[in-house]
């Protein structure tokens, strides 16, 4: 069969093919979920933090210094995501998709956002003038939206094939890549109405802004959390 | 140990240690490359395959026809870049990354586009208006490919897959990829130099592409086509 026909054949099945799907309790991981129509459905808070000014990054600098800016940022994503109980589900390039469900899903993602611009402030950043004696300041943006999710495999490939079907993935995504430093969380109004009041304000004072954006109401916060001793 | 001590231990280190560098033949894969500074050079030639509209697509329709829709354009898109020799190196959502290199990285990279949008309106469209009469959806996507020098290395994120790309062709490809669907395919002056006669002109002797102001960007000229080739 040329690949014509088979592409052919794949695209009817997907199209043909009643879903079964069940709600999920546990982020689900490529095993959990059938090939064919099978889906996972969740309610979600996702994140993605991405690094702002990648490109520029790339272009000035050498490939082992951006290639080190990489590694220290996602390696401190991680580990602070998989601290507040997030799931890390896409990683690709110079970000990171994280999922977080259950009852504190969206203060668990959004202090997850105020504690990786500490670590960019008072790790990364400092480390680089430590090693290089350089000014490169790492900058970098963290969205987070909330939605139900579909989740179903693509079979693109053996392992991680999972596709994170809702809102919240795309509106995340979009939030992560608004460039407006010092700001460096953009949450969703879905979100804040649901955050606790720890990450809300500080002695009175308001963490978030509100501002329009593509016809939303989004916030915005220059505010961090130390990443705890 | 706290976190934030851990966490400064090991950002150190990355600063720290010297890079262990060789040049590569083939893509790397996660097991080729240990967890320190050890990095793989290679001239490469970079795509990425996006939908786009997917906010669109997500917001406007049940969660399970987008899916579908996520589920055939990747699996065409993979499909094609391996039959052109690519290989798939991330996966994100919406969007596929693949490189090319060795003999005609960059050729094999353009015909890929041109067939992802062959795919894209030869099969899954009119696949999906026949199982779907009643919603009018037409799936959109946009390919972006650049090629430069690429620094691959590991990054300890996780057990698979964990690799990251350094080089200019991973982000302009991912750029490209971005821009309006009113055209298909956008490639970089580097690829356009340097790829086929078959994939740059008609076989009734058309130009396929366009120079074009990346406007968006630098200014710098690109190319762009709705040209797409024949999946046989």
């Amino acid at each position: 069969m040329g690949l014509a026909d088979d592409l052919k054949s794949e695209v009817c099945t997907i199209f043909r093919t009643s879903w079964t799907t069940r709600d999920g309790q546990i982020v689900p991981d490529t095993p959990d979920i059938k090939l064919g129509n099978d889906g996972v459905t969740l309610d979600a808070t996702v994140l993605y933090a991405d690094i702002d000014g990648s490109t520029n990054m790339v272009d000035k600098k050498t490939a082992q210094f951006a290639a080190e800016v990489y590694k220290s940022y996602l390696l401190c994503a991680a580990r602070i995501i998989r601290s507040e109980d997030g799931v890390i589900t896409a990683y690709d390039g110079d970000r990171v998709m994280a999922v977080f469900i259950g009852s504190s899903k969206n203060t668990s993602a959004v202090r997850c956002g105020l504690k990786i611009k500490s670590a960019v402030l008072e790790i990364i950043n400092p480390g680089i003038k430590k090693q290089y004696n350089s000014d490169f300041k790492l900058n970098q943006v963290v969205g987070v939206d909330t939605s139900k999710l579909l989740v179903a495999r693509t079979g693109i490939r053996g392992s991680n094939d999972l596709v994170w079907v809702g809102p919240a993935a795309n509106w995340a995504a979009k939030l992560s890549s608004i460039s407006e430093q010092p700001y460096s969380t953009f949450i969703s109004s879905a979100v804040y109405e649901k955050l606790h009041q720890s990450v809300k304000e500080t002695k009175g004072e308001a963490m978030w802004e509100a501002r329009s954006w593509k016809g939303k109401t989004v916030y915005r916060s220059s505010w961090y959390w130390h990443v705890p001793n | 140990m706290g976190l934030k001590d851990d966490l400064e231990k090991r950002v150190a280190e990355v600063f720290r240690t010297k890079w262990d560098e060789r040049g590569g033949n083939v893509v790397p894969d996660d097991d080729s490359l240990t967890l320190g500074n050890d990095a793989v050079k290679l001239k490469a030639t970079v795509l990425y395959a996006d939908l786009a509209d997917s906010t669109q697509l997500v917001d406007g329709h049940a969660d399970f026809f987008a899916a579908e829709m996520y589920k055939t354009f990747l699996h065409c898109a993979a499909k094609v870049i391996r039959e052109e020799d690519g290989i798939i190196t991330a996966y994100d959502g919406d969007r596929i990354m693949a490189v090319y290199i060795g003999e005609r990285k960059n050729s094999r990279a353009v015909k890929s586009a041109m067939k992802i949008h062959y795919a894209v309106l030869h099969i899954i469209n009119p696949a999906q208006q026949s199982f779907y009469t009643k919603t009018s959806f037409t799936l959109k996507h946009v390919v972006g490919v650049d090629t430069s020098e690429l620094f691959v290395a590991k990054t300890g994120v996780r057990g698979a897959n964990d690799l990251v790309w350094v080089g200019r062709a991973a982000n302009y490809a991912a750029k490209l990829s971005s821009l309006p669907d009113a055209f298909a395919t956008y490639v970089t002056k580097e690829v356009f130099d340097v790829m086929s006669t078959d994939v740059k002109t008609s076989a009734d002797s058309r130009d396929m592409w366009e120079a074009v102001k990346w406007n968006t960007f630098d200014d710098r000229i690109i190319y762009r086509s709705n040209w797409w080739w024949r999946i046989d």
